[in-house]
């Protein structure tokens, strides 16, 4: 998951079109590559607060975390389609429920 | 099946491209820039594959001025340096300059500033060679004239700096 989402590969990434608008709303500047690398860097802290997802329509590992950057609190769940090929994004948001999953 | 959304509905949809203040703090201006997306049939959800997302990132960069990563490969190509010697001369990490050129990330504003300055000419990339890394001041440099036209550069940064600087600052301001 780690190496998709640092390679940005664009065969591999598929994000929710809501994430695209939270993620242009709550930070104008930047791309949307840029939540790939906010993510893979969240990915790789060893004190992630994190945890997998169950029940989800797709096959594939799911996990929601909450990490920081750029001093907001950012929400996330994301999935590594089986096979490891292919990363879809289904959330990137502020937390709605506090900074506890 | 590995990918789940290969068998999704493909549609076409308008995203919001938002353009934001020099300050790149809110949203000077937001316009619709139409993509091919993809419907989950479970729950109607749209959904943006890479391409999409791509040309929504580019649209965005456009709206921005910045420098697109095709101009930005060209520019060094034009030079005839590495993607580490162009990092050195800007004094960035050489992942950065990579990613400028695949369009992974993209230059700051201010960094764009420099670069649009020596694709357009404005600044000679022999001044950034004298501002850089020493290792690097050996390495005959290719001067940056507008419209890409190559002219040789044989100038040794370590002999001949004063003539150097009278002529590539010629015509610049003081």
């Amino acid at each position: 998951m780690l190496s998709i989402l640092e390679s940005g590969d664009k065969r591999r990434i598929t994000v929710r079109g809501r994430v695209y608008r939270d993620w242009s709303d709550l930070f104008p500047n930047l791309f949307i590559t840029d939540l790939y690398t906010a993510l893979s860097d969240a990915l790789s802290d060893a004190e992630l607060n994190c945890q997998a997802v169950h029940g989800m329509a797709e096959p594939g590992e799911v996990y929601e975390f909450i990490f920081k950057y750029q001093k907001r609190s950012i929400y996330s769940k994301i999935n590594l389609c089986p096979d490891g090929r292919v990363v879809i994004i289904y959330s990137a948001h502020r937390p709605l429920k506090g900074d506890k999953l | 099946m590995s990918d789940p959304t290969q068998n999704w509905k493909k549609v076409i949809t308008k995203m919001p491209v938002h353009v934001p203040s020099l300050d790149g703090k809110t949203i000077q201006e937001t316009v619709m820039v139409e993509v091919e997306a993809l419907q989950n049939p479970s729950d109607g959800e749209i959904y943006l594959p890479g391409e999409a997302l791509e040309k929504l990132d580019a649209a965005k960069a456009r709206y921005m001025g910045l420098l697109q990563p095709d101009c930005i490969k060209e520019l060094r190509e034009r030079l005839e340096l590495t993607q580490k010697e162009m990092s050195s001369l800007l004094q960035i990490g050489e992942k950065t300059w990579t990613r400028w050129e695949t369009g992974r990330e993209r230059p700051s504003r201010s960094l764009n500033l420099l670069l649009h300055a020596v694709y357009d000419g404005k600044v000679d990339i022999c001044y950034l060679q004298l501002m850089s890394k020493p290792a690097l001041r050996d390495k005959p440099l290719r001067a940056t004239p507008p419209g890409g036209a190559r002219v040789p550069f044989t100038f040794d940064v370590g002999t001949a700096s004063p003539a150097m600087t009278e002529k590539n600052y010629e015509g610049l301001p003081a």
